[in-house]
């Protein structure tokens, strides 16, 4: 396990934290975040489990993460980086781990967020005529949004 | 000249494995391009959890894949395990292989109905829906509902298995194993089967890896990659059992690893039974539901569906109910990275066994 940590340590930028056997955090700047996917599969990290993003409303941050796996080594690395909030853009992963393209597909349509390079970044995916706020945020009020949307169906029996 | 033409199958179409679409376009018979349209089964199970307690959740999840709930109740389960520091009893690691195992029978003789209808014979689908239901009697037996079981919980199970069930359990075993004969008899060893589905939508061993495949169909394209073995939970690492693989990588090699590893399944229940502790707690006791704050952290849980790796990324803010929730099912990446590259070149005929032989469950992809 260390002999793939110290690799993963030498990829510039990589910040590495062993959480427990087999789950490592390696967080990256924004601007590190494709050159170091791409070295992650160079030393082992042939698949990409799943990708998706954590709003940080209160640092007013995105946290995008990609969950990698090594059969080689027999370890999962979740490789992290938080973008802006506002107006935010990443750069697509999916020349280096095709599966990628079907979830930024999902984020930009769960959580706004513009993936540059994936032709299908900000088309409809899911959800069918959208026009609220990306429903994954934070400051979409789901409750609200039912209540305005959906009219309230009583049990059978119960009073009106 | 050729004309192509588009075509929709499902979301209501026998040959469409759930609540999905698919757009195809065709010349003549043979498929130029396919679009998976998702979107019918959303029901927004990750906002909802951020909503909810904890426990609440728990009658949430199972929904997430219907014909094998208990995947979705593990891996929840386990992400809150490990990020509140509880190791399960032992007792409790076997219950819950028994009960993951026993899902997995009951997908898989689920799925092989679904399979054989989409090449026609209609007998095995029959057979093997009807046989399906003795494993429903059992979860019946330990939770009181067939479908989605919410047994599996943080800290172990819901509560102990009720006496004689490890009998009724056995005697599944035994039915199914003497059935699976007849199963080989009418539909594995049929030559219509083999002329059907022999080098159909080959996925090789090298795509199968570069896209990202999990499941039976990494392992129908030879590599032996299995979350029991790797990152062995519950009682899997006490436990005996091959991980079988073929190397053709057709529709035909993805049907048959998923018999053996039906036949798998009956062996490890068959081995875990005999080596479970007979007694000792089954829940390590957990907080009171509405004081059950999760320490501050994140954390990526994963199990072996019977499609491949079902994970559960779980972040807590250190309050009683999850700050964020994503779940990876392995058919999101089978059916975009996948089923819409392997369908290029078939013939209208093939596309739904091939769907159904990359077993694409809509559920686990709409959330």
């Amino acid at each position: 396990m260390m002999d793939i940590v110290d690799k993963i340590k030498g990829i510039e930028g990589a910040k590495v934290t062993v959480q427990r056997e087999n789950r490592i955090f390696v967080d990256v700047s924004e601007d590190k975040v494709i050159s170091t996917l791409y070295n992650m599969k160079l030393i082992g990290f042939h698949q990409l489990s799943v990708q998706n993003v954590i709003d940080r409303i209160k640092d007013n941050k995105f946290e995008i993460f990609y969950v990698l796996y090594s059969r080689e080594y027999k370890i999962n690395a979740i490789v992290r980086t938080w973008i802006d909030r506002e107006n935010p853009v990443i750069k697509t992963a999916d020349k280096i781990y095709p599966s990628a393209h079907t979830w930024e597909r999902e984020i930009s349509e769960m959580f706004g967020i513009k993936v540059d390079g994936n032709e299908d970044s900000g088309k409809p995916f899911i959800l069918e005529n959208w026009k609220d706020l990306p429903p994954m945020r934070k400051d979409f009020d789901s409750v609200k949004y039912s209540s305005e949307h959906f009219v309230f169906r009583h049990s059978e029996g119960e009073n009106e | 000249m050729s004309k192509s033409y588009e075509l929709f199958i499902g979301p209501n179409h026998p040959g469409i494995p759930g609540n999905f679409s698919l757009k195809i376009e065709l010349e003549g018979d043979t498929v130029i391009s396919a679009k998976g349209d998702p979107g019918y089964l959303h029901r927004a199970f990750e906002k909802a959890m951020e909503g909810r307690y904890y426990i609440q959740n728990l009658a949430l999840i199972p929904r997430i894949c219907v014909p094998e709930p208990d995947i979705n109740e593990a891996a929840y389960a386990m992400a809150v395990e490990d990020l509140m520091g509880v190791e399960i009893p032992e007792r409790a690691k076997y219950i819950r292989t028994i009960v993951l195992e026993l899902a997995r029978a009951a997908n898989y003789t689920f799925w092989m109905g679904g399979f054989a209808g989409t090449l026609g014979l209609y007998t095995l689908a029959q057979w093997s829906f009807g046989d399906r239901d003795y494993a429903l009697d059992l979860f019946a037996e330990i939770c009181g509902a067939r479908v989605y079981h919410m047994y599996i919980w943080p800290g172990g199970v819901r509560r102990d298995l009720p006496p004689g069930w490890e009998d009724k359990l056995l005697g599944y075993v035994k039915y199914m194993k003497e059935r699976l004969i007849d199963y080989d008899n009418i539909f594995f060893k049929n030559v219509m089967f083999k002329y059907r589905t022999k080098g159909i939508a080959v996925v090789t061993k090298e795509q199968a890896i570069e896209w990202g495949a999990t499941g039976p169909i990494l392992k129908a394209a030879g590599v032996a990659q299995d979350v029991r073995k790797d990152d062995p939970y519950a009682a899997y690492e006490y436990l005996d059992f091959e991980i079988p693989t073929l190397t053709d990588g057709d529709s035909w090699s993805r049907a048959m690893i998923r018999r053996w590893e039906l036949e798998n399944s009956l062996n490890i229940i068959e081995q875990a039974v005999k080596k479970m502790p007979k007694k000792g707690p089954v829940w390590e006791k957990m907080p009171n539901p509405l004081k059950w704050y999760v320490p501050e952290g994140e954390t990526y849980a994963k199990v072996e569906s019977a499609r491949g790796e079902h994970g559960f990324y779980m972040v807590s803010d250190g309050t009683g109910k999850p700050y964020r929730v994503a779940v990876r099912g392995a058919s999101h990446t089978h059916m975009f990275t996948i089923a819409e590259k392997v369908l290029i070149g078939q013939r209208l005929a093939d596309v739904s066994h091939i769907l159904v032989s990359l077993d694409v469950c809509p559920p686990e992809i709409d959330r």
